[in-house]
Parts: structure tokens; C-alpha cells; sequence
């Protein structure tokens, strides 16, 4: 298992564009993945668990990934991260 | 793939389906009607039965309704017997964005009770303590 703390970076936090370019993302792969926050852990494969986490701009993650792609999964997102998940002002 | 059609009464439907679709990058297999207009169960009943022909789905399709016991509930509750669907009622967006992202990979009744599942779980009172979090 691989695991790495992320900070969520783009202005308007991870509301439902964000969160379905992550869930888009994590699905190309066959690892699971999970998002832990204040000790809650979701699915990342979930539109609706990233959603429920209500990640505002600046809060802490921290994200695993169990499995034989682990590390493309983590590289992957790294990329949508410093991306900030090419979101622009006019966000949902 | 599993189809997604949504029925309402007015145009809500129409919006939150494009509104979902803008957000999922998601074109194929999808439709919605309005049903409030004033006409006989028989034409509504026909137009949804056409609608679910023009889908095309051959994995079913998931008919996510507005109000249960209103017309798009009535129209449609016959046509189970006929056709390959599942019903949920109470649809909003986050219904719709659970029935978009796991229509790839689940079967037409689990697909059901996952989006039903998931359009529940977002429903929340919130108070002052929230502001914190």
C-alpha cells in the first residue's frame, strides 16, 4: 500500500467538477483507492463519498492506494493536484 | 451501459440532466421528458415508451422520477411489466451524478438501490457547529 498527504489547492475546494475528475481518474485504475479526512475514510471511487467529505479550499487528505498499479494511481493524481484540478472560477 | 432517463413535471428535468451531464462529461444514452403537460395517460405512457426506445439501452434502463404518486410515477409504474427498467423516485443531482458514474460498472437493480442510497446520504440539516468543520 502507498500512501501520501495532499492539501486540496484550487480555490473552490473539491465541489462536484473536481470531485468527477477524481473519480474519473481513479477509475482508470484497478488499485483501491481511499481518502481519509479528520479520520473519515472514503472510497475514491465514489462521486458521492468524495462529495460528502465537503473539502473546502486548504483542508488536509490524506490518500491511499492498495494494489498492482498503486504507484500510477498516486502519480496520476499528483498531476490533477498541482493541476488543481484545472478548475476556473465558476465553480458547482 | 445502462440508460438514464429522468421525468418530471416542467422542465427541471431537462436542466438537471444537462446540469449533471456538463459536470460528468457524459453524452450517451441519456434522456429526459416533461411530463406535466395536460394529456391522457395512454400519450404520456407512449412518449416515455418511445423515449426508452430512442435510449437504446441494451443493459436497461434506470427512469429516475420527481414526485412519487405524481404523473411521470403514474405513467410509468405500467410499463415495468414491458420494458427493461427500474424506478426511483425523489431525483436531484446528486441522484443523478451516483447513476452516471456507476452505470459502468453495476447491473440495473443494484444500480437502483445505490443511487437511492447515495441521494439520501446527501440530504442534511445543517447547523452553526458545521462551520467549523
Amino acid at each position: 500500500m502507498t500512501k501520501k498527504d495532499y492539501v486540496i489547492s484550487n480555490r473552490l475546494g473539491l465541489h462536484a467538477r473536481p470531485a468527477s475528475l477524481f473519480v474519473k481518474t481513479t477509475s482508470r485504475f484497478t488499485s483501491a483507492v481511499k481518502i481519509i479526512k479528520d479520520g473519515q475514510e472514503i472510497d475514491g471511487k465514489s462521486i458521492m463519498g468524495l462529495l460528502m467529505l465537503a473539502a473546502g479550499p486548504g483542508t488536509p487528505l490524506t490518500i491511499t492506494a492498495d494494489g498492482p498499479d498503486e504507484a500510477d494511481v498516486l502519480k496520476a493524481l499528483d498531476d490533477l493536484f498541482e493541476r488543481h484540478f484545472d478548475d476556473d472560477i465558476d465553480g458547482d | 451501459m445502462i440508460g438514464i432517463l429522468i421525468l418530471t413535471h416542467g422542465a427541471f428535468g431537462e436542466n438537471l440532466l444537462n446540469t449533471a451531464c456538463g459536470i460528468m462529461h457524459e453524452t450517451e444514452k441519456i434522456g429526459a421528458l416533461n411530463l406535466s403537460r395536460r394529456s391522457d395517460f395512454g400519450t404520456l405512457r407512449k412518449k416515455v415508451s418511445d423515449m426508452i426506445a430512442t435510449i437504446g439501452a441494451e443493459d436497461g434502463v434506470l427512469v429516475l422520477i420527481d414526485a412519487y404518486g405524481g404523473t411521470s410515477y403514474n405513467t410509468t409504474l405500467p410499463l415495468m411489466g414491458t420494458h427493461r427498467i427500474s424506478l426511483v423516485t425523489g431525483v436531484n443531482l446528486p441522484m443523478v451524478l451516483s447513476a452516471l458514474t456507476n452505470r459502468h460498472r453495476m447491473a440495473l437493480e443494484p444500480l437502483a438501490r445505490k443511487v437511492s442510497e447515495d441521494a439520501k446520504k446527501t440530504i442534511s440539516v445543517l447547523s452553526p457547529s458545521d462551520i467549523a468543520r
